[in-house]
């Protein structure tokens, strides 16, 4: 496994060295940041001037190696805007990321797995019906919309919860179920069709007709169908990593998504940098832990080799 | 089925447990919560160029020596009490006595000279700021005495004092060379707390040399959606809304349409054909039926501009009258210029910016369709606002083509020669335009002073005006929502400072 782990590491470190000097090229293609960040009465002077205070104005060459000489320092570079540490600016954004992405993650698991394997276990009933219903709404629902109806209706006309922003707990529930609320749609969709798959295959049949009760049946079969969902699930919670852009938008949470767009936006480089950079090695880690979860539920999968 | 219920019961009385302790925003009336669009990207006093630094800071913590009336344009003393021109480069300034900075600093004048060489480094430290407040002149200070400072400009200024309405005076311990997310000023507020994602906090100066303001603490939160930002006053979160919608601006005890002072016009390059023939720049502008764009893809309270400057800016000329909305007029006009060997026909881009105010996309796209019914071949192409920068200012790329570019820009620096520098071939990165006879104009009239000044920017903006050189649309307004406890309405300045010291409480 260890040996699994070291070789994963050193694939993805290949893959992240790209990916950073994709990203470094990119951004500068898109042009002179000074032309957003000076003000429309900048002469062309106090234009060059900014781009040399800045490095703008050395050959893209130039500013690559002063880049990687910087990263062997642990040196991210300078927010162009913030005039700070730009990882510094994006690792102030982490644990908001990770916080509504977990908490998200953990309720699209919860009740995804519990209501799939529900409406699986009698497929064409009442509660296989409206779950069905219910989660291809989910699926379907816009997140913005639903974020916006969430703020009129839970803290505008019933003052339930809070508009938006950070604090306690209350302050997290409409914005981890706008994150939750489409991969729980889609992902209570995968449980319930792996599970009937499951379910009529001929070992389950066999254990029925033995005389094994239905609850038994069903975690025998819940764990025949944890590959599919652990590959779909994974892409989630991926995804969620990258950044629920538009809860952390709505909700006005300092997130990763929102750090990174405002950036790009900004052309605020070495943010750009360093936001590609963590979100990339925190998608490392969870492929890796998918990976490992593999293994622990299909034993027959080994990494050896 | 009963485990349900008392689990829905449960969930229920959490909510209504928690709702009220957290949610009545019953702020004493000494605070309040203002909820912007952007968080700043630092509070140094040399970024109150941005909107969003200037709220939190501008004559809030960092002061300038004069105040500017954004409605009348009447200029009143703060940290100056008087100034004059000494010659034709030199400002003479005299400053308020017995102010200090909150550091502890004394404002005099070796302040203001710090300020002043703080913002003229180009080289060395970027001041947007100066660039906003005093463009391309290059400035020196120099004390006269203990509360007297003589300021010079390296060309003829008969209009600096206006940059000191804009330019904020710092601390002398302010690093020189880096941007700060401490101000220091000498303002009726100081930062008591930055937790950068969440909030900036202002708390009342109490050595502060005026009055004392009747909020004690101002709050700033940040939200990007303009619906949540008016959700908040509604909810009782936050006391002022800035920028929100007109769709969501739907109360009229608490919403309000402010002019928001910045100026969309139409900018046709003139360096190509056809659009270097002034008939075919008229035809486009008579055209557009600007009227029918109001209450439906702008708003009813936004007005039509005939000129770049608005009516409180000197050098509005008010003999200036509207274009009408005459297709028959332009039809006979493009006629007449394809007549003459005019490629009429040939394709202009239309290149428009994403999002530079509501529903910038309906507006452009219905002046293309405008534009396209008497004839033309225009075709609107969208971008964000970076790709769109490299289009509006110098160096243009080079394989731009015949184009028009739609252009939103501020007007609030009380003189017309702000503006005008925009059609200035030499004088402003953005011009295309390039006409000896309107940059003579616009060359003598920056040098002149009172009345002799306003007739000769009046009488560039009637050149502009009958040689199409661009064609003026709208001037444009804003949306803010204030809670009904506060005494205050937005105004042309809010969108530019909002002094926290002006707001009352209704009670």
């Amino acid at each position: 496994m260890l040996q699994f782990i070291l070789r994963r590491a050193l694939n993805s470190s290949i893959a992240l060295v790209g990916l950073l000097v994709a990203v470094f090229v990119l951004t500068r293609m898109t042009g002179d940041p000074a032309s957003l960040y000076l003000p429309a009465e900048a002469t062309a002077e106090q234009r060059a001037a900014y781009a040399d205070q800045m490095g703008y104005s050395d050959p893209i060459i130039v500013q690559f190696g002063r880049y990687v000489e910087g990263l062997l320092h642990f040196d991210f570079g300078t927010s162009m805007r913030q005039q700070r540490s730009a990882m510094e600016a994006v690792m102030e954004a982490v644990p908001t990321t990770i916080l509504l992405s977990s908490l998200a993650f953990s309720i699209t698991l919860v009740v995804a797995v519990a209501v799939g394997a529900l409406a699986a276990s009698r497929p064409g009933g009442i509660f296989d019906r409206m779950a069905t219903t219910i989660s291809l709404v989910g699926a379907s629902a816009p997140d913005f919309w639903v974020a916006i109806v969430g703020v009129l209706v839970f803290a505008v006309a019933l003052n339930l919860l809070p508009t938006s922003g950070m604090g306690g707990p209350q302050y997290w529930v409409m914005p981890v179920i706008v994150v939750a609320l489409r991969p729980t749609g889609l992902l209570t969709q995968v449980v319930r069709g792996t599970m009937i798959s499951v379910l009529s295959s001929p070992y389950v049949k066999t254990a029925k007709a033995k005389g094994l009760g239905h609850r038994a049946v069903l975690g025998h079969a819940l764990r025949s169908s944890w590959l599919p969902v652990i590959t779909v699930a994974g892409d989630m919670a991926v995804g969620m990593i990258n950044g629920s852009i538009i809860a952390e938008t709505v909700f006005g949470l300092h997130g990763m998504g929102k750090v990174l767009i405002d950036a790009i936006m900004q052309r605020d480089f070495a943010v750009v940098q360093s936001a590609v950079l963590i979100i990339a090695i925190g998608i490392f880690v969870l492929n890796i832990l998918i990976d490992v979860l593999y293994g622990l539920v299909d034993p027959r999968i080994r990494y050896n080799k | 089925m009963k485990r349900k219920s008392h689990a829905l019961a449960t969930f229920v009385l959490a909510l209504s447990l928690i709702a009220p302790a957290q949610f009545a925003r019953a702020q004493d009336n000494t605070e309040i919560t203002i909820v912007g669009w952007t968080e700043p990207d630092t509070l140094d006093p040399c970024e109150t160029a941005h909107a969003a630094i200037s709220l939190v800071s501008k004559n809030n913590i960092n002061e300038t020596l004069i105040d500017r009336n954004g409605e009348t344009g009447e200029l009143t003393p703060r940290l100056a009490t008087s100034w004059e021109m000494v010659d034709d480069r030199t400002w003479r300034i005299k400053l308020r006595e017995g102010v200090s900075f909150t550091d502890g600093a004394p404002f005099n004048a070796d302040a203001v000279v710090f300020s002043i060489k703080r913002g003229m480094r180009q080289e060395e430290f970027n001041c947007s700021v100066s660039q906003k407040s005093f463009t391309s002149f290059k400035l020196t200070a120099e004390a006269v005495d203990e509360y007297t400072v003589d300021i010079t400009s390296d060309l003829p200024a008969p209009i600096l004092h206006l940059g000191f309405a804009i330019y904020p005076m710092m601390s002398p311990n302010t690093d020189m060379n880096t941007l700060t997310r401490s101000p220091v000023g000498t303002g009726p507020y100081v930062l008591k707390e930055w937790i950068s994602g969440t909030r900036i906090v202002l708390e009342r100066n109490p050595d502060y040399w005026g009055e004392q303001p009747e909020i004690s603490q101002a709050t700033y939160v940040f939200r990007n959606e303009p619906s949540v930002r008016a959700a908040m006053v509604a909810a009782g979160e936050a006391d002022i809304a800035l920028e929100i919608t007109e769709q969501d601006a739907t109360n009229p005890a608490t919403d309000f349409a402010y002019p928001n002072t910045e100026t969309t016009w139409l900018r046709p390059d003139d360096r190509f054909e056809p659009l270097s023939d002034v008939r075919v720049r008229e035809a486009m502008a008579l055209s557009i039926d600007r009227e029918a764009m109001l209450g439906t893809v702008l708003p009813k309270d936004t007005r039509l501009a005939a000129q770049l400057p608005g009516p409180s800016i000197d050098g509005y000329n008010p003999d200036i009258q509207q274009r009408p909305y005459d297709p028959e007029r332009a039809r006979q006009l493009l006629a007449e210029a394809a007549a003459d060997g005019v490629k009429v026909d040939t394709p202009i881009r239309f290149l428009g910016r994403i999002g530079v105010f509501a529903n910038a996309e309906e507006v452009m796209q219905v002046v293309t369709q405008m534009i396209n019914q008497v004839g033309f071949n225009v075709s609107l192409e969208m971008m964000e606002r970076a790709r769109h920068a490299n289009f509006q200012a110098r160096p243009f790329p080079e394989d731009v083509g015949p184009n028009i570019n739609l252009i939103m820009s501020d007007n609030n620096r009380g003189d017309a020669s702000f503006g005008l520098f925009n059609h200035h071939s030499k004088g402003n990165q953005s011009a295309t335009y390039t006409h000896p006879e309107l940059d003579a104009l616009i060359d003598r009239a920056i040098t002149l002073t009172g009345k002799e000044r306003t007739t000769a920017l009046q009488a560039v903006n009637a050149y502009v005006h009958d040689h199409t050189v661009i064609i003026p649309l709208f001037y444009m307004v804003s949306f803010a929502r204030v809670s009904e406890r506060l005494k205050w309405v937005p105004n042309d300045e809010t969108s530019s400072q909002l002094i926290i010291q002006r707001i009352r409480f209704a009670d």
